[in-house]
C-alpha cells in the first residue's frame, strides 16, 4: 500500500493563507512571519476537530442558544401576569423557568426536552388567556399587549388585524409550540446526518466573518473526512480530541471571549490522577514542582504549584514558564492526552528561557513518541525548530516529523506553505534575516 | 576583489610551497562538496593549506597545528591583493558537531604560517552544504562573544559568486 499521510489538511484562500497542503503524521512544525496565517490554520484545525469529535454537543449547544428566546418569553409572561395566577403556581413556574435557563446556559445538567418546554408554554398560555378573557384593567391590558407583540416577534409574523383576539392568541401560541418542536426535530436530524453546515456556522462565529476558506479539506489515510463542499462530516478516527494552547496567560483570564481558553480551562479541571513518566520528568527535572488542583475546582485560579521543597504557591503567582509546563503536566495527569489527541500549540516557546525552550521541545518529542499524540506547532524560534528536528532524530521519530515554511506570494499579504519535509535550513534562512538586520542597524 | 590564478601561483612560489598548489575542483571533490553542481574553471588552483602546514611543521620540527583547507589570492581592479582562507565543511550534516574552538584554531594555525605581503583578507570563509548553512550562520551569530564576526558561513555557490564569477 502506498504511503499516505495519517492526516492531510488542505486550505486555500482564507485570510493570509494562499495555499497550504499540510501533513500531520506525528509532529508538524510551521514557521513564517507574523500575519502569514499560522494561527488561522491552528484555529481551523481546532474548531474542526472540536466540532466533529463533539458533534452532538455542538448541535445541542446551538439548539440551546436558539431556545433561550422561548424561555425568556415564558419568564416575561409569568412575570407580567403573575397577579392572575396563584402565588404558589407563579413561584413554581418561576423556579422551573430558572432551572431551564440555567440548563440552556450549560450551568446545570437538567434534561431539556421539547415536551418540557411545550408544557411550560401551555401552562402560561392558560394564565395569559385568563387575563384577556377577564377584561383586565388598562395597565394589565398594556402588559398583555406587550406579550402579544413578543409572540408575534418570536413566530416572525406581522401583527394582524384579526377580529377575534382569542383565536389570534391561540394561533400564536400554537406556532410557538410548533417552532419549539421544529427546533428539536432539526437538531435530531443534524445529529443523525452530521451536515457540514453546522461546522461552517461554527467557523463563521469563531472568525466573525461570513468569508469561509475557498477550500478547506481534511483527509484521513487519503480519504476526505471533512470538506466544506461535502454535505456531511465523517467521524474521524485518528484524532478524537484536540487541545489548543496559545498562551499560558489563559490562567489569568477568569472568563474570556476566547472560546479555546474556556475549553482548555474546562479540560484542565477534569479530575483524575494518572502517574506518567513524562509528568515526573517535568516535575523533577524541569519545573522542580508539581501542579495540584483544589478539591473544589471552578477555574484555573484554583490550581496550586507545590515546589519540591514543600512550599506551595498559587499557580497564578508563579513564573509564566512554569505555567506552560504545568498545563502539559495537568493534561497528562487527568488523562486528556492520548494517542488520539491533536495538540495544537501556537508559539510554544513563548515566555520560556532558551534552556526551557529545548526542554519543552524535548517533552513534545517524548509525548509524541511515548503516547503517540500528534502535534501542530507554529513557531518563530530557531531553538524550537532545531530541537524538534534533532531530538526527534535521536529518538528515531523523525520520519513522522514535517516542517513547513509560509512564504510570500506575488499577491500582497498572501502566503503559500512550502513543505520542507525534514529540511530546516530554509526556516533558518528566514530567521537569519534578523542577523542581517542587526548588522544593518548595529555597529 | 576576485580570484587571481597568476597571483596565487606567484604567492606559492614566494613562500616556497609551489608543490602545495592543486586544482580547486580536486580539493572540492576531496572535501566531499558535491551537494550542488558548482564547478570552477578546470585550471583554477589554490594552495592546499594542510600541505603547507605539514611542510612547515616538518621544517620547524614541531607538532601539526590545525589549518584551513585552502588559500588563494584575490585582486582588486586597482591591483590590491589579499589572501583568502577557506575551510570546507561539506561532510557535516548537522550542527551538533560544530566546534567553534576548532574554527578559531584553524584560522590561527593558517594565518601564523603565511607570510606577508599580501595581507590576509579580513574575513574567513567556511563552506557548508546548503542544507545546514543557515543553521550554522544562526549558531555563529549567537556565539558572537566567542566567534569573531569575521567568520562567514556560506555555501559553495556563494563562494563561487563572491570570488570566482
Amino acid at each position: 500500500m502506498a504511503e499516505v499521510p495519517d492526516i492531510r489538511v488542505l486550505v486555500k484562500g482564507f485570510r493570509a493563507i494562499g495555499d497550504a497542503d499540510i501533513i500531520i503524521n506525528g509532529i508538524t512544525v510551521v514557521a513564517g512571519e507574523n500575519g502569514s496565517g499560522k494561527s488561522s490554520i491552528s484555529k481551523l484545525l481546532y474548531f474542526l476537530y472540536k466540532t466533529v469529535a463533539g458533534y452532538e454537543e455542538v448541535v445541542k449547544r446551538a439548539l440551546f442558544v436558539s431556545l433561550r428566546d422561548f424561555v425568556r418569553l415564558a419568564e416575561i409572561i409569568n412575570h407580567e401576569v403573575r397577579t392572575y395566577s396563584s402565588p404558589q403556581n407563579s413561584n413554581a413556574i418561576r423556579r422551573e423557568i430558572f432551572e431551564l435557563m440555567e440548563a440552556l446556559r450549560g450551568r446545570n445538567k437538567i434534561e431539556v426536552t421539547a415536551d418540557k418546554l411545550i408544557n411550560l408554554i401551555t401552562s402560561l398560555e392558560t394564565v395569559y388567556s385568563n387575563v384577556l378573557s377577564n377584561n383586565a384593567e388598562r395597565t394589565e391590558s398594556k402588559k398583555a399587549d406587550r406579550v402579544k407583540r413578543i409572540l408575534y416577534d418570536i413566530v416572525d409574523k406581522k401583527e394582524g388585524n384579526e377580529e377575534n383576539e382569542e383565536e389570534q392568541i391561540e394561533e400564536l401560541f400554537a406556532k410557538v409550540k410548533a417552532l419549539i418542536k421544529d427546533r428539536f426535530t432539526q437538531a435530531d436530524q443534524a445529529i443523525e446526518l452530521r451536515p457540514t453546515s453546522v461546522f461552517m456556522s461554527e467557523l463563521q462565529n469563531i472568525f466573525t466573518t461570513n468569508n469561509l476558506p475557498e477550500r478547506f479539506e481534511v483527509q484521513e489515510y487519503g480519504s476526505s473526512i471533512v470538506a466544506l463542499d461535502k454535505e456531511s462530516l465523517s467521524i474521524p478516527y485518528n484524532i478524537q480530541n484536540a487541545i489548543y494552547i496559545d498562551s499560558p496567560m489563559m490562567f489569568h483570564a477568569e472568563s474570556s471571549s476566547n472560546v479555546h481558553w474556556d475549553d482548555l480551562s474546562e479540560l484542565l479541571g477534569k479530575k483524575e490522577n494518572n502517574v506518567h513518566n513524562i509528568s515526573n520528568i517535568i516535575s523533577n527535572q524541569i519545573i522542580q514542582g508539581d501542579i495540584v488542583a483544589d478539591e473544589e475546582y471552578y477555574s484555573p485560579e484554583d490550581f496550586r504549584f507545590k515546589r519540591n521543597d514543600g512550599k506551595v504557591f498559587s499557580l497564578i503567582d508563579v513564573a509564566t514558564g512554569v505555567k506552560s509546563f504545568s498545563i502539559i503536566q495537568q493534561l497528562l495527569k487527568n488523562g486528556s492526552i492520548t494517542d488520539k489527541t491533536l495538540m495544537i500549540i501556537d508559539e510554544p516557546e513563548s515566555h520560556l528561557h532558551p534552556q526551557w525552550v529545548i526542554e519543552y521541545a524535548r517533552i513534545i518529542v517524548m509525548l509524541n513518541k511515548e503516547i503517540g499524540c500528534k502535534f501542530f506547532l507554529a513557531t518563530h524560534n530557531p531553538d524550537m525548530v532545531s530541537a524538534i528536528r534533532y531530538i526527534s532524530e535521536k529518538q528515531e521519530t523523525l520520519d513522522k516529523v514535517n516542517f513547513y515554511l509560509a512564504e510570500k506570494t506575488e499577491e500582497k499579504f498572501k502566503y503559500n506553505y512550502t513543505h520542507l519535509n525534514k529540511e530546516i535550513d530554509p526556516i533558518f534562512a528566514s530567521f537569519n534575516i534578523a542577523i542581517d538586520r542587526i548588522n544593518q542597524y548595529g555597529i | 576583489m576576485k580570484y587571481s590564478k597568476q597571483a596565487t601561483e606567484n604567492y606559492a612560489r614566494y613562500i616556497n610551497n609551489e608543490e602545495c598548489l592543486e586544482p580547486l575542483n580536486q580539493l572540492i571533490i576531496d572535501q566531499a562538496c558535491d551537494e550542488e553542481i558548482v564547478t570552477f574553471n578546470h585550471d583554477d588552483v589554490i594552495l592546499n593549506m594542510d600541505s603547507v602546514e605539514e611542510r612547515s611543521a616538518d621544517a620547524e620540527v614541531r607538532d601539526l597545528n590545525k589549518s584551513m583547507d585552502s588559500a588563494f589570492i584575490v585582486e582588486s581592479a586597482g591591483g590590491n591583493r589579499e589572501i583568502v582562507l577557506v575551510e570546507y565543511k561539506c561532510r557535516m550534516n548537522g550542527i551538533r558537531n560544530l566546534s567553534v574552538d576548532e574554527l578559531i584554531d584553524k584560522v590561527n594555525g593558517s594565518t601564523a604560517i603565511l607570510s606577508n605581503p599580501p595581507n590576509t583578507h579580513e574575513k574567513y570563509y567556511f563552506v557548508y552544504n546548503s542544507t545546514i548553512k543557515e543553521q550554522v550562520r544562526s549558531k555563529l551569530s549567537r556565539l558572537i562573544h566567542r566567534v569573531p564576526e569575521t567568520y562567514i558561513a556560506l555555501n559553495l555557490k556563494e563562494l563561487k559568486e563572491k570570488f570566482f564569477d
